[in-house]
């Protein structure tokens, strides 16, 4: 698909010549609401960052793959179920990439902490994330599922069950 | 804009849905529960409109979402930035000085940013598909989810990254 606006050879606003965006994101309960999977499924012509912002302190275990977020004693166990072979888990500030637009100059932001950022780096290309949140709750008899893999389009009311 | 109405006496939650689909295209969104009378439950919340015509009031924000469980917001929305920063409320436009503040902007926000860069403000989101079970809360403050009970919300923000 080629933007009409980018055929120039010079385009200021011009992120990626022929760049194709496909962006769609997913959220649902699953496990009778005691569990969330949230799936995005992006087509993108250069790198991009899933982003949270978090209250919870945030540790990431050493593959990457699974955070947990803690606030006073409740626990948020976040796993990356499926994404890019490269994709783990950063703990960052909650304030702007050096990639973003900058401040003007003479206006500051307000200071977001504790608050941090949960991320992901994505890189450009056809990609499907699913992140599952799971609650640490506090019950012997809850027990965490592992939902299927799949497609959004393909998400029905009984597709996780 | 939401008000409270104070004759309203009783049980409220009694046959109220735990999900529902707001579908106006200026304010799509979505709020899904476990319980409209525990706040340790599971909550969340996704938004999907558009990212105009909102008295630049809005941030570049479509596609996030907040997660709440055990009493606590996991996933979170600052709410405003700063009333009186410079040309906080000036416009809407691409070059809206409203945007290179963290909290409006879309790296601010609980969604993807491509490049680090702010959404298309001429975004047109749409939901593709949303469903839910249903499930209605009864007159009890005590509810336990039926088996099952599930709802979900899929949208496209292709729009909202200079995408169709």
């Amino acid at each position: 698909m080629v933007d009409s606006e980018c055929m120039a050879i010079s385009c200021a606003n011009c992120l990626n010549l022929f760049s194709s965006r496909d962006v769609k994101r997913g959220i649902r309960f699953i496990n009778s609401r005691k569990q969330i999977l949230l799936q995005d499924e992006l087509t993108i012509g250069s790198a991009a960052q899933w982003r949270v912002q978090t209250n919870g302190t945030i540790t990431i275990d050493s593959s990457g793959s699974t955070a947990t977020l803690t606030i006073e004693d409740k626990k948020m166990q976040v796993q990356i179920l499926s994404g890019p072979s490269s994709a783990k888990f950063l703990d960052l500030p909650s304030s702007r990439t050096a990639n973003a637009p900058q401040l003007i100059a003479g206006t500051t932001d307000q200071d977001n902490s504790p608050a941090r950022v949960l991320a992901i780096d994505i890189p450009a290309g056809t990609t499907t994330l699913q992140v599952l949140w799971t609650p640490q709750w506090n019950d012997q008899n809850f027990k965490a599922v592992q939902p299927p893999s799949i497609a959004l389009a393909s998400w029905r009311l009984d597709s996780h069950n | 804009m939401f008000w409270y109405d104070p004759s309203v006496e009783g049980a409220w939650w009694d046959g109220l849905a735990l999900d529902n689909f707001f579908q106006d295209p200026t304010d799509l969104w979505g709020s899904f529960r476990s319980s409209w009378t525990d706040n340790t439950g599971m909550y969340m919340a996704f938004k999907a409109g558009a990212l105009l015509n909102h008295q630049a009031h809005g941030d570049l924000d479509a596609g996030t979402f907040v997660i709440d469980a055990m009493g606590q917001r996991f996933a979170g929305e600052y709410g405003s930035g700063d009333y009186l920063s410079t040309n906080y409320f000036s416009n809407e436009t691409q070059a809206s000085q409203r945007w290179t503040y963290y909290r409006t902007m879309t790296e601010g926000q609980n969604v993807i940013a491509i490049n680090g860069q702010n959404q298309d403000v001429n975004a047109r989101p749409t939901m593709i598909k949303g469903e839910s079970s249903g499930t209605q809360q009864g007159s009890s403050t005590v509810f336990d989810v039926p088996s099952g009970s599930t709802a979900y919300m899929v949208v496209d923000l292709s729009t909202a990254y200079g995408g169709q």
